[in-house]
This record gives structure tokens, sequence and C-alpha cells, in this order.
């Protein structure tokens, strides 16, 4: 080979050497437009896609935003109604809290006096307590008292039902006694005995009728006097004729004794008579003598 | 030609001068078909 062939020999390896060195560097570093331009591409659909999406959600924000425009003017109105009720019913309720106000006041007084009460109550509670406490005592010795008071009232009962069986044997005397008084035809009203024992009113009557037995004396007399006059049976009486002209001959005629009375009348058994005078209708008998 | 083939030189430094230019242009050549790729193969 000669020597300009190994001149260009050397030559051509460096120039290819240089070229391979090039191309890498280009490869290597040379930015790649295409796929910067794909993917610009791709976002710039994608914005506009979302561009696309924000304007619906902006015609649909604007047509709630309208809505709720609306509703909230609705609403406004609504509120402000409800505002101008509600200013009148807080005059109302002012009115009323004004009156609440002077209840409570009153209320408060009449609270204040019902715990003044109560503090008396209570103190007085306490005076009774201790009142009572006293009477607690009191009762636990009138409790011993009626225990005993209890025992005697059972010996008493023990005497009371002796003294009740003396008595029903007492009653069962009487009652004999009483049917024995009542076949004498004696009076047994205490009140009728104790007059007998007394003296006869003084009273005056009249000869009614007369009736004499079998040997024509003079029997029993009708009087013109009874009970309602004072009269009882047993009294005794003197029977005087007065003369009709009011003379002074006046006659002693007899004593009787009344063995029947009525309210008004009575009968009366000659007793003692006079020998010289004979006892007639219209004859006077008396108690004064 | 039969003197040719009986007397083939013998290989120096320079053929492998020549192997190792070879090498680099192909490796060149790759390296522009990669970024010719790269686009598309599209010139415009």
């Amino acid at each position: 080979m000669s020597y300009v062939g190994k001149i260009l020999v050397v030559l051509q390896v460096v120039l290819s050497v240089l070229f391979m060195t090039f191309a890498g560097a280009v490869y290597a570093i040379h930015s790649n437009w295409n796929g910067k331009y794909t993917a610009v591409q791709t976002q710039l659909n994608d914005a506009t896609q979302q561009i696309k999406v924000a304007q619906e959600e902006l015609e649909t924000a604007k047509t709630d935003f309208n809505t709720n425009l609306k509703n909230e003017t609705e609403r406004a109105n609504r509120f402000q109604a409800e505002k101008l009720t509600l200013e009148a019913r807080v005059a109302t309720l002012e009115g009323q809290n004004n009156t609440v106000e002077q209840q409570r006041d009153t209320e408060k007084g009449l609270a204040q006096a019902k715990a003044a009460e109560a503090r008396f109550r209570q103190e007085e509670a306490e005076r009774r307590r201790i009142e009572n406490d006293k009477l607690q005592v009191q009762l636990d010795t009138i409790s011993g008292e009626n225990r005993s008071l209890k025992d005697q009232i059972i010996s008493k009962n023990a005497d009371y039902d002796e003294l009740i069986a003396k008595h029903n044997e007492l009653l069962e005397q009487s009652a004999y006694l009483e049917r024995i008084v009542a076949a004498y035809s004696l009076p047994t009203n205490p009140r009728e005995v104790a007059k007998l024992s007394a003296p006869a009113p003084p009273v005056e009557g009249l000869v009614r009728t007369v009736k004499r037995d079998k040997t024509n004396r003079v029997k029993f007399v009708e009087l013109t006097i009874g009970s309602d006059d004072g009269l009882l049976v047993g009294h005794s009486m003197d029977v005087v004729h007065i003369p009709s002209n009011g003379g002074n001959g006046a006659e002693w005629l007899g004593k009787v004794k009344v063995v029947s009375v009525n309210p008004d009348s009575a009968v009366a058994e000659v007793i003692l008579a006079a020998k010289n005078g004979i006892i007639q209708e219209g004859d006077n008998v008396t108690t004064k003598l | 030609m039969s003197r040719q083939n009986s007397e083939d030189p013998t290989p120096d430094v320079y053929v492998a001068l020549l192997f190792i230019s070879v090498a680099a242009l192909t490796t060149g050549c790759i390296f522009l078909a990669l970024e010719l790729n790269s686009y598309g193969w599209q010139f415009n």
C-alpha cells in the first residue's frame, strides 16, 4: 500500500469514528419533538375536555345558582313576613313578659312571705317537737297510770258484776214487794207516797152525789174536786153544811177519806159521821179545818 | 488471478483500521436510523 493509501485509511478511520460519535450524540441528546407534540396534543385534548366539563358544570352551577337564588329570595320574603309576625309576637310577648314580671314580683313577695311563714312554722315545729317530747314523757306516765286504772277497772268490773247480781236480786225482791203492795192497793209511786205523807192542800169543793149503804147511811160521796186540785188517795177532808142564806149556822157533818181520784172529781168514803147531821148533795168539803 | 490467490497479503494494522471504520460507520447508521424511527420516518 502506498503512503497516500495509508494516510487515506487513517483519515477514513478518524472520520468514521467522528461520524459514529456525532450520530450517537444526536441520538442521545436530541429531543424527541414528535413525542412532545403527541404529549402536548394529549394534554390539549384533556384540557379541552376539562374546559367542556367545566363549562357544563358552570351551566349547571349557574342553573342551580339561579334556582337557589329564587328559592333564597322566596325564603327571604318568607323570613321577612315571619320577621314581621315575630316582631308583632315579640311585642305581645313583651307585654306578657311585663305582666309575668309583675306576677313574678307578686309571687316573689308571696314566696318571701311563705318563706317567713315556713321559718315560723319550722320554729313552731321545733317548739312542738319539744312539747311533743314532754307530752311523750307525760304519755308514758299516763300510760302507766292507764294500765293501773285498767287494773282497777277490771277489779271494779268484778265488783260491778257482783253489784249487778245483787241488783237483780233486789229487783226480784222489789217486784215481789210491789206485787204484795199492789195486792193491798197501796201506791207504789214514790211521789204519791211522799204526797200522802205530806198534808192535804187547802182546797174546797162540793158534794156532787152521795151513795148510801144498806142501812141508809151515807157510805161514799162524789166530790167536785180531783187530782187537778191536788187531791190524792188517802187525803182526809171535812164535810160542812153552810146554810144557803149565808148565816152563821155552819154545821160540821163528818170526815171523809179519798179513795179514788179523777182529774176533776173524786170519790171519798165517810170515815166519821156527825150524829146530828146528814151529808147531802151540795154540802161543802174542805181541808182547811 | 492465481498469482493473487497464491500471494494473499498478510492482514496488517491498516486492515484492522478499516474494520474499525466499518464498525464505526455501521454504528453511526444505526443511531441515525433510530433517530428517524422516533419521528416515524417522516421528513417534513
